[in-house]
């Protein structure tokens, strides 16, 4: 059976509580064998650095984690964990091109 | 590999400018890897330049002249357009 891929957008605030949600998609979508991808954007990525622990749990996981570097706070990238790729809104497009499935919390 | 030729949405459901605007950069970076990207809103507001400012202003206008749709839909228009896409994002 080929390799399912699920993509993850995340551009929302801290305080919708959706990092956690994503992550529980992400690691019952990894359980089931698919390449998971997370790409956080706008308040997402504070979202993301305000939580490094459940990023590394993603990433231990096999999750591939992108921020948008654009807008990055030396505060916020000094809290992501450095297996966090900074990257740019041509790892949107790639995510959400390759995807089978997007899920986004924008 | 990336398989172009997706139909991705946009829906842009904020309406505080620099929402708005982040929504139309999320566009933007979507039409880089070979996609069709269509914006859409049922707020006529959150188009305008005047209120969501002139980066949306910007956005909008490149986003058009590489042949992408934004347009003000009604929420049947929006559905439609829902259910012929590869992939959506709803920003609010």
């Amino acid at each position: 059976m080929p390799t399912r891929r699920l993509a993850i957008v995340l551009s929302t605030p801290h305080e919708r509580g959706d990092l956690h949600a994503a992550a529980a998609i992400a690691h019952g979508a990894a359980a089931l064998g698919a390449e998971v991808s997370l790409f956080a954007m706008h308040r997402g990525v504070h979202a993301c650095a305000r939580d490094p622990r459940t990023l590394s749990l993603l990433i231990e996981d096999g999750c591939h984690i992108v921020v948008c570097a654009t807008g990055l706070s030396q505060a916020d990238d000094a809290a992501l964990p450095q297996t966090v790729v900074r990257g740019s809104q041509d790892d949107h497009a790639a995510m959400v091109g390759h995807a089978d499935k997007v899920v986004a919390f924008t | 590999m990336t398989r172009a030729g997706k139909r991705l949405l946009v829906v842009v459901r904020a309406q505080d400018p620099p929402r708005i605007t982040e929504a139309l950069r999320a566009a933007l970076g979507m039409t880089l890897r070979g996609a069709t990207v269509t914006v859409v809103t049922d707020h006529p507001e959150s188009l305008d330049i005047g209120a969501a400012g002139p980066d949306a202003g910007r956005l909008i206008a490149t986003l058009r002249s590489l042949g992408h749709t934004v347009q003000v839909g009604e929420p049947e228009t929006v559905d439609a357009l829902c259910r012929t896409s590869d992939a959506v994002e709803v920003w609010t």
